[in-house]
């Protein structure tokens, strides 16, 4: 009797799996038109609008640029030096170092010539003690805080206490910022009162000619994995981020790069320390926070390149780094389940949440069903030959094809990557992506659930392969 | 049937990839061969553009490129071009054909291109007619690049309308006119005098804050008018207003302001007093060292900290006050410098130490 | 060191004469006493003699220059150095105040570390 049941059972599965591939691919669609769209009128506003007289402007809101730094004693000056030549008119730039076992803090003092100043300033989100502050003597804008090691989240904790500026943004030892990304970010601030966080495009280094903290040459990677990262670093910033801007908001920035309110900030706790994903976990935070208050709760995404990160080209620190975002996620939405289909957090809880949470988190556990369901179908005779390859093939082909429209989008818009070769390579990840990388991801992702359910939330330690030296080309 | 929708879909698939694969190398292509060809047109009119900036009689007539290249061109010539230099630009006919362009632009019903209207129109150093009147354009983008060409173009209806657009609905357009203001230094003070006469301002503590950056002695007797206003923010402004301007009514109305029961407006009057370097108002900065605010309390040892000698000697006297916060502050004050700030002493003092 | 030198500071600005005060005394470990106005002035140094004057010109009632004759008249206080503190505009002045005979002067607006180099160096003269 069940060998009757069982074929009935998988042919439904496989139904559901197949209208649950529609829905998905339908909401990536719908994320790739708004996004066209929000990149047309974005193009439009900014033709050719004078950025440069924002620099000399009296009325640009002061930045506070938090950076922590653990264990970085190779490449810390580097970082802090690539900081100070960011292009903004009233900048700040708080370094701190989150008690390292190196001579990171050594490092500093000698190169900028610090001095140490009375460790006094308002204690308004907790965090680990704070040993000392120091000043510059010859960059009267750069403040170290030397503290107790609590990890990237207390540490900016400790920044945020410390920081004078208006808006502050969050410094990601991996990452390097474009000259005129702040310049670029702060845009959304300019505009709109109810804005409280803002996000711009991260993309990926490795490959590029890197020196002094900045990308001279823009290449795509050879690579097969810093290839797909790519590619999916486009797709999920060009047109994931960006369509959700018309279409309710953003539910992450991104631990790279993302400029926020201190004000708004500081209200919401801060950092919290108890969570793996700290960016999601803000944002989250920060948005239902305004909308209950009234206060600012708009998270704003601007489409312009303002920064770079070194991903991982181990399969193991990838697997791991994967498995970490998806446990910051579910944890996020666990600790916000009352915005779903909440009517009093309209578009954030109706349609925002659902879609992170039916798509985004439960995403890989209906692709690792379908895909254990579909073979064993095929086994069980249930399910056709030519069906279910039928079937995978459109479902995968729909992904290939938003990938290669997210780089028909960036050919039209900002032209990074301006060799043949680079565009060829491009295309060509751009398959591999969609057919191979992303499945790939799917263990990661389901990992990261499984672990979370057991309750495991450590903060995993990224090998680095250090960005001052410049990648073979 | 599910059979053939699968494979209508995926035919559709792969002539969409197609398609896209298509656009996207054609278009890399035709951009680059565009690119090439129009090289030289452009090197050529650079190159045209230099002579005429330099003062040559009878330049020879510009290359034809389409209109994306001729606006490039032209934004690089006039990138950091004075008046001169733009009046010999403005006698160009492609430089009076784009202008004429832009000026139509800025008539169109469509908001994007009224926008680049307005744009072109800031590069070009043109518009004179056309543009104010697009201050009072439906469309807060608009608006707002109006105010940022009105930056090189002031006159007193300009200017007037700039102050009104402080108090804007957009954020966009207030800020930049607020900018606007401050950039026009001196052409904006009349605007803003009979602005802060009015018998109920709009806007009144943002157009105060932008007196306080135009600097100008003549904004500090009508911001006084304002000095007893209920809102501290507006009171906090007058205090800025004073301490830009100075001379002694200021220095009087920031003593009055400190004892304000605002916090943000005893700051504003400490920071003030410091910055005018009045010392003799060191005593009543060293009692606001002990204020149940932080802000003032940091305000007043800033303050003192800038006042030189005698600013110093509080600090030091602070040092042993009964006040914890006073004390506390005062030795951050004294820290921020860093060490090898001993306490001051006179030249003679020195010499006479060193003979003992 | 010996018995503190004794000055006596005549302005009619409370600000000035309260951060003068501390000034003086803190710097330059002088026993400081104050006046408002020239008669209080008169008064204080008639009664006990500084060893030193200084003596704001633009005072209500009876200013500087008046207030210093009247000091060369009195017995007590004919020998004391003066230093007048005089206005910008004054200028013209200066040597007039110079034929008096004051021992220094120093214009408004003045750097109080400045006036205590002046007294040290003025003090100091005298044998």
């Amino acid at each position: 009797m069940i060998f009757e049941v069982v074929p009935l059972v998988l042919t439904g599965f496989a139904w559901a799996v197949f209208a649950y591939f529609i829905v998905v691919n339908g909401c990536q669609t719908a994320l790739l038109c708004s996004a066209t769209a929000a990149m047309r009128r974005h193009r439009q506003r900014v033709w050719e609008e004078d950025r440069v007289g924002l620099l000399g402007s009296a009325v640009t809101p002061t930045i506070s640029a938090l950076a922590p730094a653990y264990n970085e004693e190779a490449n810390v000056a580097e970082s802090v030096h690539a900081l100070l030549m960011l292009q903004y008119p009233a900048l700040e730039v708080v370094l701190i170092n989150d008690g390292s076992g190196d001579s990171t803090l050594d490092v500093l003092i000698r190169t900028f010539n610090l001095y140490p100043i009375h460790p006094i300033f308002r204690n308004q989100v907790p965090s680990q003690p704070i040993r000392g502050l120091y000043r510059s003597r010859i960059h009267p804008q750069l403040l170290v805080v030397d503290k107790e090691n609590g990890g990237k989240a207390d540490a900016l904790n400790a920044g945020l206490n410390c920081a004078t500026g208006e808006l502050v943004c969050a410094i990601d030892a991996d990452t390097l910022i474009e000259p005129d990304a702040l310049l670029r970010i702060v845009r959304p601030f300019l505009t709109d009162e109810n804005v409280v966080a803002a996000g711009g495009t991260i993309r990926v280094a490795n490959g590029s000619k890197v020196a002094h903290g900045r990308v001279l040459d823009a290449r795509v990677s050879p690579g097969l994995l810093a290839g797909c990262q790519t590619v999916e670093y486009l797709r999920s910033f060009l047109f994931g981020r960006l369509g959700w801007n018309n279409l309710g908001g953003n539910l992450i920035i991104s631990g790279a790069f993302g400029l926020f309110r201190r004000e708004s900030v500081l209200e919401v706790g801060g950092y919290v320390h108890d969570t793996v994903g700290e960016d999601m976990e803000l944002i989250a935070d920060l948005r239902r926070q305004g909308q209950d208050r009234g206060t600012p709760s708009r998270v704003d995404f601007v489409p312009d390149p303002v920064a770079w990160t070194e991903v991982p080209e181990s399969w193991r620190v990838l697997g791991r780094q994967r498995d970490r975002w998806h446990r910051g996620l579910t944890d996020v939405l666990c600790r916000h389940r009352g915005v779903l289909f909440n009517p009093r957090y309209r578009a954030l809880g109706l349609v925002v949440y659902p879609y992170y949470l039916g798509v985004e988190l439960l995403g890989p556990v209906v692709e690792a069903l379908g895909l254990i369901a579909v073979p064993l179908g095929l086994m069980l005779g249930a399910v056709d030959v030519t069906f279910g390859a039928l079937f995978l093939a459109v479902a995968y082909g729909w992904g290939v094809l938003l990938n290669v429209a997210v780089i028909a989008l960036e050919e039209l818009t900002y032209r990074r990557y301006q060799r043949w070769p680079d565009l060829l390579l491009l295309l060509f990840w751009s398959v591999v992506e969609g057919v191979g990388y992303r499945q790939l991801t799917v263990i990661w992702r389901l990992r990261g659930l499984w672990r979370y359910a057991r309750g495991s939330k450590d903060w995993g330690v990224m090998s680095r392969k250090g960005l001052g030296t410049p990648a073979q080309v | 049937m599910l059979y053939d929708v699968l494979i209508s879909v995926l035919l559709a698939e792969i002539g969409i990839l197609g398609a896209g694969l298509g656009f996207i190398f054609g278009h890399a292509a035709l951009r680059q061969v565009r690119a090439a060809r129009l090289r030289p047109d452009m090197r050529v009119s650079m190159d045209i553009l230099a002579r005429v900036l330099a003062g040559s009689p009878d330049p020879p007539p510009l290359p034809r490129l389409p209109l994306d290249k001729a606006i490039e061109a032209v934004a690089a010539a006039t990138r950091s071009v004075d008046d001169a230099g733009r009046a010999r630009l403005a006698q160009l006919p492609a430089y009076v054909a784009l202008t004429e362009r832009s000026v139509r632009w800025c008539t169109s019903p469509r908001w994007p291109r009224r926008l680049k209207g307005v744009r072109l129109l800031v590069i070009l150093g043109a518009g004179h007619t056309t543009v104010p009147l697009l201050l009072e354009d439906p469309r807060p983008e608009v608006r707002s690049a109006a105010a940022v060409w009105a930056v090189n173009h002031p006159s007193p209806q300009v200017t007037t309308r700039l102050v009104q657009m402080l108090g804007d609905e957009a954020l966009a357009c207030r800020l930049t006119a607020q900018d606007a203001l401050i950039r026009m230094g001196r052409h904006a003070v009349p605007a803003i005098i009979g602005h802060l006469s009015e018998a109920v301002p709009a806007a009144l503590a943002t157009a105060l804050l932008v007196a306080s950056r135009v600097r100008d002695s003549a904004l500090a007797g009508p911001a006084l008018e304002h000095r007893n206003h209920s809102d501290p923010a507006v009171r906090a402004a007058v205090a800025q207003v004073l301490a830009s301007g100075g001379g002694t009514d200021g220095v009087e109305g920031l003593e009055g302001f400190l004892a304000d029961p605002a916090a943000a407006v005893r700051t504003a009057a400490a920071a003030g007093l410091g910055a005018l370097g009045h010392w003799p108002s060191s005593p009543l900065l060293a009692d606001r060292l002990g204020d149940p605010a932080w802000e003032v309390r940091r305000a007043a040892g800033l303050a003192l900290d800038r006042l030189g000698g005698p600013g110093q000697l509080y600090l030091q006297r602070a040092l042993h006050s009964p006040d914890r916060f006073a004390r506390d502050m005062a030795q951050q004050v004294l820290d921020r410098a860093g060490p090898g700030r001993g306490r001051p002493t006179p030249a003679a003092f020195a010499m006479k130490r060193q003979e003992e | 060191m010996d018995n503190p030198r004794r000055i006596l500071l005549v302005d009619d600005d409370s600000g000035i004469r309260e951060v003068a005060r501390t000034v003086l005394e803190m710097v330059g470990g002088y026993d400081v006493e104050t006046a408002a106005s020239g008669l209080e002035g008169l008064e204080k140094a008639r009664t006990s003699p500084p060893d030193a004057i200084v003596l704001d010109v633009m005072m209500p009632g009876l200013d500087g220059p008046a207030t210093f004759a009247r000091l060369q008249e009195q017995p007590e206080t004919r020998d004391v150095p003066v230093i007048l503190l005089t206005a910008k505009t004054q200028a013209a002045d200066r040597s007039r105040f110079a034929s008096m005979g004051v021992a220094g002067m120093l214009p408004k607006p003045f750097d109080p570390m400045a006036l205590c180099d002046q007294i040290a160096g003025m003090l100091d003269w005298q044998p």
